[in-house]
């Protein structure tokens, strides 16, 4: 990569640190540039601290890095606690109100404003005079820009698309960028870099829930329930946008224990159906999700990650609902996880889910994170929307004697012909309580043992639709093994091992449930170790694999305060990891 | 008399001999019939509980969900399919106990959904507890020294949420509550229709002859039950006398009517338009 830049904006929730951060990524984006923003907020809508970390190439762009370049710092706080992050050559840009009334000297600016690598700008005092206060994050997003060496036209451009058809407001924001952009243009910054003249935008920018939300529409999905709770709702924000254009209706529950019976009974009547949420009202979820498995009815859940338990850290990321996810509700019954590790495989996920969830009549789970969810990511990928869906239905006027059918007729499959209720002569009788063939409650020995055994039976098929671990440089001596959105930070944590001659790959799972166990011992069978890389503290994917194959890992790297992996973090432990037990 | 045979079925029936449900049963069976619904065209979800047993004794299409989670389910299937005639049959302790929070929802949603409440103030399927209906002081093996807590009034907490139909009926007078479950149908909102129902094996309390001495019908000449205050005075009455019929209706119109998706059509019968959908992602 000849351009890697990552400019850190920071400052209290309400400052408006989103505006600056989307302001410089489309610019960048425009240009045609690479980049991912990660979002890190607290759990409070105004005051704490907030940042956004934008991350630019000129390469793909697959993770955060750990140094930040060009940090705007909206408040003197945003100094303090991003000042080990710095390198060595970074530049801070603060916002320091300009008291006309003192002499300019440093000696009247706050502490943080007088290290060397700071740079104070009246942001707040040049928005004032441009026409507002509010316009301070269009005047550091200008000064930004010109400390990268954009050219003022493309930001002026991004502004008039921001802007359209507010010619006041326009103006303003023109000013106030401009005079940005003018106070730092004698300023050096050894990152900046030529800015590709003409260039054109790679791909598209959306963040993780656009991709799921994209993906549920293209799967046909048509009723969304919900109860609010983060990171999941951004899902069904983007969703319920689509409302007045598509057959698609979002609605908000009371809680979530009503979100998953509600798609439940929307599924049974013949529409697909999808909640969102995370770890808490999944757990609400969990009777519900039985009653999809003992009554086979198709559902959709994502279950957007944040660490646990309880409230635990409701604005951040983390991997800990592998295993709980597995075998949430009681008893067994078949069911899909999914965990998608990137923008386009959360966009196919969805679909896959949803065909699969029909196809064997069985819940699917997909697995995100706040990290993903939040997160600005570049997709180069165009996003195909299948031609047809394949509902798995059957009618009247398939069957032999319509009033004798049979909703859990016992099949080799355990696939039982799947009818609607009301649609036809065929009466379709479904029950929580464990049942005969035609849906009656019986407690019979032998239906037990039937309606147990026809549910298991699935999972011979199921296990052949999944995938087996992804792998990049998968012949290597020592193998990283991770899962869903650590997939970006692995594979560049594998890119910065080998580009100092260590023999590492990576095998990352976006699939997990049913596990593919025989995939995954063949995947494994070259290495002469595997590192289990995870967010949560056991190393959930390790144990299951252990489980699963009878093969252990070497050791786990385990990262579980709540931040996204960084590629140097796995870099910087894999390589201490082998040295200490080669 | 209208013939409800076509909604027998012949799966064994499992309450107890003299239970309130039985009445409640063929009360539905009267009004299916008498409405001209065909036991394929009637859709029933229910909740857990010896009352939510019912969809198995007749022939419909069902679904017998989760203890205190029926209307979810039913609010599901009737925002899938607009079209679908839903009724939905719960216990005290299913509806008003375990799910509570989702009447609320319910009420304020005015989705078109039919709930029959078979209220027998007790629990039947675990065996005899106090239920949310139950009286102050009520005996049980759980609650030796009397329930301590208040009786809940579930059809005044209706009216107070706005409820636009809200009805009483008995399981005795099938013919009487068969009517009140065709008017609920042909609500346009939803309706609620508690049911006073004997417990023959737990409640020695609320006998047939304890409500054969209260119950009356109320005489919907003098009463036009369009009155919302006069509705909440009669869910007071108790001790004396019970009043039976419609307590309170208003104009409404239906949930789906509201929903900007389901205008042109139910979500299930609307095409899937791979076209459409490529643009507004593009455009999004």
């Amino acid at each position: 990569m000849s351009i890697d830049v990552t400019v850190t904006i920071g400052g209290e929730a309400g400052q408006g640190i989103q505006t600056v951060g989307d302001i410089i990524a489309r610019v960048c984006h425009k240009a045609g540039l690479y980049l991912l923003a990660i979002n890190d907020f607290e759990s409070r809508i105004r005051g704490g601290h907030s940042f956004m970390q934008i991350r630019i190439s000129d390469q793909p762009v697959l993770a955060p890095d750990h140094k930040i370049d060009l940090l705007i710092a909206l408040n003197s706080d945003t100094c303090d606690l991003h000042k080990n992050e710095m390198t060595e050559t970074g530049l801070v840009l603060l916002d320091v109100e300009n008291d006309a009334e003192k002499d300019d000297s440093k000696e009247n600016l706050p502490e943080a404003a007088r290290e060397k690598n700071v740079l104070p700008i009246a942001f707040s005092q040049m928005a004032k005079d441009a026409g507002g206060k509010i316009m301070t994050n269009t005047v550091a997003a200008g000064a930004c820009l010109a400390l990268l060496g954009a050219p003022f036209s493309a930001l002026e451009q991004i502004l008039k698309t921001r802007f359209a058809e507010k010619e006041k407001i326009l103006r303003n924001n023109i000013t106030a960028a401009r005079s940005g952009f003018d106070a730092v243009k004698h300023t050096d910054f050894d990152k900046a870099f030529d800015w590709p003249s003409g260039g054109s935008a790679k791909g598209r920018l959306l963040s993780g829930s656009q991709a799921l939300a994209f993906g549920a529409l293209a799967a046909d999905c048509r009723l969304a329930a919900f109860y609010p709770m983060s990171p999941a709702t951004g899902i069904m924000i983007q969703l319920a946008e689509f409302m007045d254009e598509l057959p698609v209706l979002v609605e908000q529950t009371e809680d979530e224990i009503s979100a998953v019976n509600m798609i439940i009974g929307a599924s049974y009547a013949g529409v697909r159906a999808l909640t969102a949420t995370s770890g808490g009202g999944f757990s609400l979820m969990t009777e519900g999700l039985g009653l999809a498995g003992i009554t086979e009815t198709p559902v959709v859940i994502i279950n957007s990650q944040r660490p646990g338990p309880a409230t635990g850290l409701p604005t951040r990321t983390g991997q800990g609902d592998l295993l709980f996810v597995i075998h949430a509700s009681q008893d067994e019954f078949p069911r899909f996880v999914f965990a998608p590790g990137s923008p386009e495989q959360a966009y196919d996920t969805m679909i896959r889910a949803f065909h699969l969830s029909e196809k064997y009549q069985v819940p699917a789970i997909i697995l995100t994170d706040q990290y993903f969810n939040d997160s600005l990511w570049m997709t180069t990928r165009e996003m195909a929307v299948p031609e047809e869906i394949e509902r798995f239905v059957t009618i009247d006027e398939e069957m032999t004697s319509p009033p004798e059918y049979k909703r859990f007729a016992v099949t080799a499959s355990g696939i039982s012909p799947r009818a609607l209720p009301c649609k036809g002569r065929a009466l379709v009788c479904v029950t929580a309580n464990e049942h005969d063939e035609a849906g009656h409650m019986s407690e019979t020995i032998s239906d037990r043992n039937t309606m147990v055994e026809k549910r298991q039976a699935k999972t011979k098929g199921m296990i052949r639709e999944m995938k087996g671990p992804e792998a990049y440089h998968g012949k290597s001596a020592s193998i990283l093994v991770g899962w869903g959105s650590s997939n970006g930070a692995i594979r560049e944590a594998v890119d910065l091992l080998r580009s100092e001659n260590i023999d590492v790959g990576a095998l990352v799972f976006s699939d997990i449930w049913p596990f593919p166990a025989k995939k995954t011992e063949e995947a494994l069978s070259s290495c002469k170790r595997f590192i289990t890389v995870e967010q949560n503290a056991s190393s959930q994917l390790g144990l299951l694999i252990r489980q699963q194959t009878g093969l252990s890992f070497h050791t786990s790297l385990l990262q579980y305060d709540g931040r996204p992996f960084t590629p140097d973090w796995i870099a910087q432990h894999t390589k201490s990891v082998l040295e200490e037990r080669p | 008399m209208s013939d409800t045979t076509k909604y027998n079925n012949e799966y064994e029936n499992k309450w107890c001999p003299g239970c309130g449900n039985f009445g409640i049963l063929n009360a539905v069976k009267k009004s299916l019939a008498d409405m001209e619904i065909a036991p394929e065209k009637i859709l029933m979800v229910s909740g857990i509980g010896q009352a939510a047993k019912i969809p198995h004794f007749l022939r419909c299409n069902f679904f017998h969900g989760l203890h205190g989670r029926a209307l979810p389910v039913a609010t599901g299937a009737k925002l899938a399919d607009q079209d679908l005639t839903i009724l939905v049959n719960m216990g005290d302790g299913d509806c008003y106990g375990e799910g509570g929070n989702h009447l609320l929802a319910a009420l304020r949603r005015n989705i078109n959904l039919t709930l029959l409440v078979h209220n027998n103030m007790v629990y039947g399927l675990t065996k005899g507890q106090a239920s949310p209906t139950s009286r102050h002081g009520f005996v049980t093996k759980a609650q030796p020294q009397g329930a301590a807590w208040q009786a809940s009034n579930p059809l005044a907490l209706a009216l107070s949420q706005g409820a636009g139909f809200v009805a009483r009926g008995y399981c005795r007078e099938i013919e009487h509550l068969s009517r009140l479950i065709s008017a609920g149908i042909s609500y346009p909102g939803f309706s609620l229709i508690d049911i006073l129902q004997v417990c023959v094996s737990f409640n020695h309390e609320n006998t047939y002859k304890f409500y054969n001495d209260r119950v009356y019908q109320i005489d919907t000449n003098a009463y036009k039950a369009d009155d919302l205050h006069q509705a909440l005075d009669l869910t007071m009455e108790w001790e004396d006398k019970i009043p039976t019929g419609i307590i309170y209706q208003k104009e409404t119109g239906a949930y789906t009517d509201e929903l900007a998706p389901l205008q042109s059509g139910s979500l299930l019968k609307q095409t899937y338009d791979p076209e459409k959908i490529r643009k507004t992602i593009s455009a999004a």
